[in-house]
């Protein structure tokens, strides 16, 4: 196979999803049956997908696969230049798994969904919605260039926001709709600026073409710092996307959507697009946007894992684990543990999905049930649903055996390192003591939703096992969620072919003078497309020799936190709700998601809609105000001209009768009726002609 | 005192015409009219008689006065007919009070 | 149905008589004449083109005056007592030379109009019709059977002979203008300047007493407030008129005058002033109106006349002071002027009935 070939491939497999929204949009309402062509379609892409990702590690191995085309000529804008928009396709091995990721969690989300939403109203457009997020998120993963990557990014957020507001007769749901897409925006926005900076030095929005440039020392307004900026306001749009502090507070309320819709988009595929972003441009980051970037992850690993702690809906507990666990990726690439925040990024996308679907089939099996305090001792009824959340549970708070125990170690050995070369401590303590308050949090949650006796007798008798299209995803996700498919060895994730051979760490292509002294390499060659080892040896070193330590570490503080879930729900030794009163203004604070919502509302909200008000008020008061008087102008100038007209017209009009009058009347007298009076006229008359004639 | 010709005789016939249309266009009574339109046809006559005395007309302006004469006798009674029935109608006959025409 | 089928059975029906009528003209033979080697056969009383016989023209000229479009132009010459024309051929004796006949045949409209009042019947309507020119001026055909010389011999005898005429006449007019001196020569043969010129006098201061009778009695016609006094100054006025007319020679006139204008006239205006006024006291009064405008008006106008008059060249032709009008004039009446007459006396009558008629009531 050929590398247009391939590339043709790919779009074939891009555009596939395209074809499904679009037929089903079309014909969802005449045609009942249409989601199973949208399955159909899913179904197809991700078999294609796969012997794209076996056809890229094969044959193409170790190569870029790109081909761009030009979209847009502007030819020569003047004071800009020549203006060209490309795009094209780039086909690398992050792009290639990230393709396949993305399929077979739409796929299995697909299926799941045609038993979670069966009689809905809307049931085709559902899939129709799905379809169409599928196609943008596949975009986003396989572009070349910036600009389609900004596309396909809004595009994303479209899908999104119909998805979340699916039901939108339900106001809160229509509102986290608007939410979502709003905040996505401002982060949106940063990105934009980050977009033009680079276009305006290099007048190309490619990837490699920018990354050339960079490496040859041109950087934008030729200053280390700009280069800083560049990388920060790109990374804004990650904030926004992925839901990091500041800007996290969207994903907690997108839960209003369907359950698929948020292990879909919320979990696995969109949010993670934000961690794909930082993937992308870290060969242009420098350090100081490192640290800006890491200092973001760590504060959004945080915050959301201590509101985790208080929440009740089971969703509202997955989304703010969400938050946390996209915060150690985002932390992972801030101290430049590149290759395991990609391979975090995997991982999490199939237990969260799983523990997601998990949720929802719960939810389903109860009724619309969202509340943890009125479920319990589901493990009986939901034997397999109840597995899979084990397993997923297990996996996220980072035990052996699964793969996010390999990933999340790698996280956590990576901070470690960074610590241990630049001193920055903060972030390894923060890491740790996330992964202590995440294993205590999803067991939580376990134990109050499956263990135990339940609360609500009624709806745990009409709860049963969900229906073989349901539990098929969780079953098969759960399935990947363990560490035979990564690495034959369960605690070494470099023994791995994943590890090793699938990922190749990326290029730096920032000026050594910007990087971390670990970042510069050394005696290895750093041409693209090669395994170019980016770290120097300093820093091989250091995660070598930390990785003993961060292991025993971060099992002991999952261990723990796991025990003490189960001493306060399980065994009941702990009392939470005397806990919880003792440190009432922290349970208070945590309870309330930290009054991020309030706060918002307080200062941005209120100020946009003064802003509007004031506008409003100025449009009516000084535009009408224009408006009504031009008119009385008008109205007054008629008035007058109307006067005019009576008095000097018409007065014109009266003159005249009046001289036809009264020359009328002159002559009158001429007429005496008297013969004589004509005789003296005509002899008159006579004399007259005579003196005229007189020459003649 | 010059010899006398044709001239004079016009002249005496020119006044007299002009005497005779002061008369018909400032009196007022009716048969006051009739004379000075009798004076006029006199005027004519007179211009005629010379004409044919000094002219080469042999004696033609003769026969146009008697004819004229004869007229103007048909045409005084005519005339004195309808100022008396006017003056049976409107019993005064100053032409100037005889407008209702007019009206 | 069966409209359609009538209606259409009708179109064929009609189509087929059409085509009858065209059919039997098949066989109808043609009626174009192969011209010119057949010549067509012209109507008895066809007019074309004109032929005049000189031989019995008598130069009337009645055919060039019936001519619509004035194409025969005709010119004689009176002959000379003694010369002998000969005769027409109904007898008729010819007295004038026919010295030009010209028929500009391009004119003429074919109309016959001229063959009609020939008393001769020399000119008539021949039965040519082909006589197409190369020339306009060729279509003036010339008729005369005269020469040149022959016309040029007898207009210069018709001269000759007028020349005599006009000889003879003079010499008998000299002739009795010396009769007619020696004449009046015969009684008184003094030379009397004195009394000549005292007769030119005596007539001057006639006239201008009669003038001034007339112009000031004139005046006061037109200024008298009083009706009868006016009335009795036009008496006068007449009476000065009728003294000009003899002074003019016009005795008849001035007879006529005084008999229908004083006796007539002025009666009956006086009987209308008698009767249209109030007479119970002597002063008959009666206003005037607008003097002024009218005097200007007036004066103006005579001023005008008047120096018209004295400016003029009048073409005098002083002749003698016939002795008695009368009979001329009776003359002229019963001749020339009979139709006049009789004309006034219908007028007259008329006038009598219409006045009597309208006074009446």
């Amino acid at each position: 196979m050929s590398e247009s070939l391939l590339v043709k491939y790919s779009l074939f497999i891009l555009f596939l999803p395209l074809l499904g929204f679009i037929v089903t949009l079309l014909l969802g309402k005449k045609v009942p049956k249409i989601f199973i062509f949208e399955n159909l379609v899913m179904f197809v892409s991700l078999v294609l997908s796969g012997i794209l990702l076996f056809v890229k590690l094969t044959s193409f191995a170790d190569v870029a696969v790109t081909s761009e085309f030009i979209w847009i000529d502007f030819g020569n804008v003047p004071l800009i230049g020549s203006i060209t928009i490309t795009l094209g396709v780039l086909l690398d091995d992050i792009s290639s798994i990230m393709i396949v990721i993305v399929m077979l969690i739409s796929f299995l989300v697909h299926l799941f969904s045609v038993d979670y939403m069966k009689g809905d109203i809307r049931y085709n457009r559902y899939f129709a919605y799905l379809g169409l997020f599928t196609f943008s998120m596949a975009g986003i993963v396989i572009t070349s260039n910036m600009l389609m990557m900004y596309i396909f990014w809004e595009l994303v957020g479209i899908s999104s926001y119909l998805l979340i507001g699916f039901w939108y007769e339900k106001k809160s749901a229509s509102d986290a709709g608007k939410k979502a897409f709003i905040v996505n925006r401002i982060g949106d926005l940063g990105m934009l600026a980050g977009l033009l900076i680079l276009f305006a030095t290099y007048q190309t929005f490619t990837f490699q073409e920018i990354f050339v440039e960079i490496a040859k020392g041109n950087l934008p307004f030729n200053s280390g710092f700009w280069l800083t900026v560049t990388g920060i306001l790109i990374f804004c749009g990650a904030i926004g996307k992925s839901a990091q502090f500041p800007l996290h507070v969207w994903l907690p309320d997108a839960m209003e959507g369907p359950t698929p819709v948020s292990a879909l988009i919320h979990a696995a595929t969109m949010v993670a697009a934000g961690v794909y972003l930082v993937v992308r441009i870290f060969g242009i980051l420098t350090a100081d946007a490192m640290l800006f970037i890491a200092a973001i992850g760590a504060l959004s690993a945080f915050i959301p894992a201590t509101i985790a702690l208080t929440q009740n809906d089971i969703k509202k507990v997955l989304a703010y684990s969400t938050i946390s666990q996209l915060g150690y990726m985002i932390l992972a690439l801030g101290v430049g543990a590149y290759k395991f925040a990609f391979f975090h990024l995997i991982t999490h996308a199939f237990f969260k999905a799983c523990l997601f679907l998990g949720s929802g089939s719960v939810i389903h099996a109860m009724h619309h049930e969202q509340d943890i305090n009125n479920m319990g001792g589901l493990r009986k009824k939901m034997p397999i649903t109840y597995a899979t959340f084990l397993i997923s549970a297990l996996a996220i708070s980072g035990i052996p055996l699964t793969s996010g125990f390999l990933s999340k170690d790698g996280i956590l050995s990576g901070t470690f390192a960074f610590g241990s070369l630049t001193g920055h401590w903060l972030f390894p303590a923060v890491g740790f003591f996330v992964a202590l308050l995440t294993a205590f949090y999803m067991f939580r949650l376990v134990i109050l939703t499956f263990h135990g006796e339940p609360r609500n007798k009624e709806k745990y008798e009409h709860a049963r096992e969900s229906s073989f299209v349901m539990v098929l995803p969780l079953v098969v996700l759960a399935g990947l969620s363990f560490f035979l498919w990564y690495t034959p060895n369960p605690i070494d994730p470099e023994a791995g072919w994943f590890y090793s051979d699938w990922i190749e760490t990326p290029v730096l292509h920032t000026p050594e003078s910007e990087r971390f002294d670990f970042m510069v390499e050394d005696a290895v060659s750093t041409e693209p497309g090669e395994h170019g080892v980016m770290y120097s040896q300093a820093y091989t070193n250091a995660l070598h020799h930390v990785h003993g330590p961060a292991v025993i570490l971060s099992l002991t503080v999952a261990l723990l936190g796991i025990l003490l879930a189960f001493l306060m729900y399980q065994w009941k030794k702990i009392n939470p709700d005397k806990l919880a009163e003792r440190f009432k203004p922290l349970y208070k604070f945590s309870l309330n998601k930290w009054y991020f919502d309030e706060f918002y509302d307080r200062t941005f909200v209120a100020g946009t809609l003064g802003l509007a008000r004031f506008i409003a008020k100025f449009d009516l008061k000084v535009i009408d105000g224009i408006v009504d008087g031009s008119a009385a102008v008008t109205k007054a100038f008629s008035k007058f001209i109307g006067k005019f007209d009576n008095i000097v017209i018409d007065g014109l009009v009266n003159l005249s009768a009046y001289l036809s009058g009264f020359i009328g009347l002159l002559f009158r007298r001429l007429q005496t009726g008297k013969v004589q009076t004509y005789l003296v006229l005509v002899v008159f008359s006579l004399v007259i002609l005579l003196f005229l004639f007189k020459s003649i | 005192m010059l010899e006398i010709s044709l001239t004079h005789f016009l002249v005496v016939s020119s006044i007299l015409f002009c005497l005779g249309i002061y008369g018909v266009v400032t009196r007022k009574n009716a048969v006051m009219v009739l004379m000075g339109i009798e004076l006029i046809l006199n005027a004519s006559n007179i211009n005629f008689i010379a004409f044919a005395r000094y002219g080469n007309f042999g004696l033609q302006g003769q026969m146009v006065a008697l004819f004229v004469i004869v007229l103007a006798a048909a045409e005084a009674a005519i005339a004195l007919a309808i100022v008396l029935n006017v003056y049976k109608t409107f019993v005064n006959i100053n032409v100037d009070e005889l407008d209702t025409l007019r009206d | 149905m069966i409209n359609y089928l009538q209606k259409f059975w009708g179109g064929l029906f009609t189509i087929l008589i059409g085509m009858r009528v065209t059919f039997k003209h098949m066989f109808v033979p043609a009626v174009t004449i192969q011209y010119p080697t057949v010549r067509p056969e012209l109507p008895e009383r066809e007019r074309n083109r004109l032929y005049v016989n000189m031989d019995d023209c008598i130069g009337c000229d009645q055919c060039s005056r019936a001519c619509p479009v004035s194409c025969i132009d005709i010119e004689t010459v009176k002959s000379i007592p003694g010369e002998d024309l000969g005769k027409t051929s109904n007898g008729k004796k010819k007295a004038l030379w026919v010295t030009k006949f010209d028929i500009d045949i391009a004119k003429c409209c074919y109309c016959e109009l001229c063959v009609f009042p020939c008393p001769t019947d020399c000119i008539y309507m021949t039965d040519v019709y082909e006589f197409s020119e190369f020339e306009r001026s060729s279509f003036i055909y010339d008729f005369v059977t005269l020469t040149k010389e022959e016309i040029e011999d007898k207009k210069k005898n018709f001269a000759e002979m007028q020349a005599q005429k006009e000889a003879a006449k003079a010499a008998a007019a000299i002739k009795a203008a010396e009769e007619k001196a020696a004449k009046k020569d015969e009684p008184g043969k003094k030379p009397d300047n004195e009394k000549d010129v005292k007769l030119m006098g005596v007539y001057e201061i006639i006239f201008y007493l009669f003038a001034a009778v007339t112009l000031v009695s004139a005046v006061f016609v037109v200024t008298s407030r009083n009706i009868v006094r006016a009335a009795f100054n036009l008496l006068f006025t007449f009476f000065g008129v009728a003294g000009i007319y003899v002074l003019l020679g016009a005795d008849f006139v001035a007879i006529v005058q005084l008999i229908v204008y004083v006796g007539g006239i002025l009666i009956l205006l006086i009987f209308g002033v008698m009767i249209t006024n109030k007479i119970t006291e002597v002063d008959i009064k009666t206003g005037t109106l607008h003097t002024l405008p009218a005097a200007i008006g007036v004066g103006l106008f005579t001023g005008i006349v008047g120096a018209v008059v004295l400016n003029t060249e009048w073409r005098v032709v002083d002749s003698e002071m016939p002795e008695s009008t009368l009979t001329t004039l009776g003359h002229m009446l019963i001749t020339e002027y009979v139709l006049i007459f009789e004309l006034l006396g219908i007028l007259l009558l008329i006038a009598l009935i219409g006045a009597a008629s309208m006074a009446r009531k």
